[in-house]
């Protein structure tokens, strides 16, 4: 987060959560029944809820009871084709790399030791790789490996590790990665890995491309059109739909995975009015673009 | 301690601080912190805190807490102890591993005593239970003191948890890292998990001490470790480039003939192995440099006299020289430097 962000929209960022999802509905991403399950669970919660509840508020709880009847529903299913997907330093040492087997501790210096021990080639997959590839929700997001390949060089530490080539473009490759998936979440100085994942693990998993149900309510994402099978980051840089995303079921984060690990991120989120203000403006084109046909 | 309120509704957030949650929570109350986060680790509702779609909400959180107010890190560091001691075996094993991840990272010194009962009490034998007391003694590493050495003594003879007391123990008191190596070779040679067994030393070496503190631990190592794994551990520490040469280099020159010493003086215990203990050391590539010109008189040094000159391969056989051998008595050593003094010292057996 950035000390920049700041809201002064009396347009409720819900809103565009809301459009996203009237969007989704019309193009037909989500199934009927789910549609209606979900507005159901809403019914259900402002029943029982308090008045001055706010609307967020009833998304997350619609979402989050059960998340699995609402998450991966989305009706567009991608091309099979290795995916990626990108984390941030602290969430790859804490629940990727079996850190306690090494004998380390939990703090907030694990993620420099895990970052100092990979780039050393210290980091074994078959025997540090550990836990899943998910989210808080029962499943994570990807977006196709070409996307992010076209992004750097890479050089190998050992076999399916590797690093950013040459070295001292890691960082700028990690801000543009930032910015390309919209991860307006990662600030500057977050340390970055890229985990590819072959399309053999993938045979086994439902992927199919995001819905607003995917996303938690402040969320920079624009979901599918009937011509793609996936949906869209908002790219931080210019503010314009970024890279294709895809939501995949859980999957276990094994040796067959390939990491790179890629730089920090360097250079401020762009100010958060701005970034709600473009995707409010895009959401909106698309819905009236999508009222005109 | 700070005053404990009687616990209200947490305060109502406005829309600025779903975009940024810092400010709401650093005008959190102590008990209204309590209950936010209570019910963010117990149900998974974190508002005014948005999770991004993509990220564990631990995560998140702890690097949202981390930038939090010192006046609000200081509730933190009671709230998480308290809601871990709150943890029973009938609440979801995740709101513990959030807490536990949490309490890590905020360094919540006061959680010691309740995670050292829920390590020992609480959590069952099975997947899930060990799962979480990995990350619970992991935890408990950061924040553990004297009082937990019964933990992690309890616990270091399980290969499952070896590593995490193993260095538990040594962070506390570095005399354990000589003394609890033994157990450790046998344990993962019993396992045939020598690759974990170098993961330790790994750790041990390249990312806990500093080059110049190696010899803190070596040298007891060399000290006392048995016969029977003496050779292996010489071995396996310099296969991962732990002794190499220029750990000889960077030693003192006294520390670095006495470390020679000892270890020449186990490989004469080990007769076995000594032409193997001499040929690491040779491979260590390690010298006295310069190598070191003795004179066995005043008169020879001052008449210029070619030296006897040890270069480094040599000093492996020190004791096998005799003060005759090198061609007269040592007796005047005022024209030796700190290094020949050493050396000459480790020859005789005088004090340095």
């Amino acid at each position: 987060m950035t000390n920049k962000q700041k809201s002064s929209t009396s347009d409720p960022l819900e809103n565009i959560w809301w459009d996203n999802l009237e969007f989704d509905v019309s193009q037909e991403n989500l199934p009927a029944d789910i549609y209606n399950a979900f507005l159901a669970a809403i019914g259900q919660f402002l029943k029982t809820k308090n008045q001055d509840a706010r609307p967020v508020d009833v998304i997350v709880k619609a979402l989050g009871e059960p998340p699995v009847l609402f998450s991966l529903k989305g009706v567009r299913a991608p091309d099979a084709e290795p995916l990626s997907r990108v984390v941030d330093a602290q969430s790859f040492a804490t629940y990727n790399v079996n850190y306690e087997k090494l004998g380390l501790g939990t703090s907030e210096k694990l993620k420099d030791t895990i970052w100092d021990m990979f780039r050393n080639g210290d980091i074994v997959p078959d025997r540090h790789f550990k836990g899943e590839l998910r989210s808080g929700r029962n499943f994570f997001w990807g977006t196709p490996t070409r996307t992010l390949e076209l992004l750097c060089g890479t050089q190998e530490i050992r076999e399916n590790e590797y690093t950013v080539h040459p070295p001292d473009k890691a960082d700028d490759v990690a801000t543009e990665m930032r910015n390309l998936l919209g991860l307006s979440h990662i600030d500057e100085g977050v340390g970055l890995y890229r985990i590819d994942i072959p399309v053999k693990t993938l045979e086994q998993v439902k992927i199919c491309a995001p819905t607003t149900l995917d996303s938690s309510p402040l969320c920079v994402f624009l979901p599918a059109d009937n011509t793609t099978r996936y949906g869209w980051t908002l790219n931080l840089t210019n503010l314009q739909p970024g890279a294709e995303e895809v939501v995949v079921e859980p999957i276990e984060f094994t040796a067959n995975c390939k990491v790179t690990q890629i730089g920090f991120v360097r250079g401020p989120l762009p100010n958060s009015e701005d970034v709600w203000s473009a995707l409010a403006m895009i959401v909106k084109e698309r819905i009236a673009k999508r009222q005109a046909n | 301690m700070p005053r404990k309120t009687s616990v209200t509704k947490s305060q109502k957030y406005q829309a600025a601080d779903l975009l940024d949650p810092r400010t709401w929570i650093n005008r959190q109350s102590y008990a209204e912190l309590k209950e936010w986060l209570r019910e963010a680790t117990q149900q998974r509702l974190f508002l005014p805190v948005v999770i991004p779609h993509n990220v564990m909400p631990a995560a998140y959180l702890t690097q949202l807490l981390i930038q939090s107010e010192p006046q609000t890190k200081m509730y933190l560091r009671t709230i998480i102890p308290e809601l871990i001691k709150e943890w029973g075996t009938n609440d979801k094993p995740e709101s513990l591993d959030d807490l536990l991840i949490l309490c890590g990272n905020l360094n919540c010194n006061e959680a010691e005593s309740a995670i050292s009962r829920i390590i020992t009490e609480k959590l069952p034998d099975d997947a899930v239970g060990t799962r979480l007391r990995l990350r619970a003694l992991s935890v408990l590493q950061e924040i553990g003191t004297d009082r937990s050495l019964r933990v992690f003594k309890r616990y270091i003879g399980d290969r499952e948890y070896a590593a995490l007391c193993y260095r538990s123990l040594y962070l506390l008191d570095i005399r354990y890292a000589v003394t609890e190596l033994e157990g450790l070779i046998k344990l993962y040679e019993r396992d045939n998990a020598g690759d974990e067994l170098e993961d330790v030393l790994k750790i041990l070496f390249k990312y806990t001490l500093k080059r110049p503190e190696y010899i803190c631990v070596l040298q007891p190592l060399v000290d006392q470790t048995p016969s029977e794994t003496f050779l292996k551990v010489l071995e396996l520490l310099h296969k991962l480039d732990i002794i190499n040469g220029s750990f000889f280099i960077q030693l003192s020159p006294i520390s670095r003939v006495e470390f020679i010493k000892q270890i020449m003086k186990r490989s004469k215990r080990q007769e076995k192995e000594a032409q193997r203990i001499i040929a690491l050391l040779r491979a260590c590539d390690a010298r006295l440099d310069p190598p070191v010109d003795i004179w066995t008189s005043a008169e020879q040094k001052n008449e210029r006299e070619a030296p006897f000159t040890i270069n480094f391969p040599d000093v492996f056989n020190l004791d096998l020289i005799t003060p005759s051998e090198l061609g007269g008595e040592l007796e005047s050593l005022a024209f030796c430097n700190v290094e020949e003094m050493a050396l000459i010292s480790a020859l005789d057996g005088r004090p340095n």
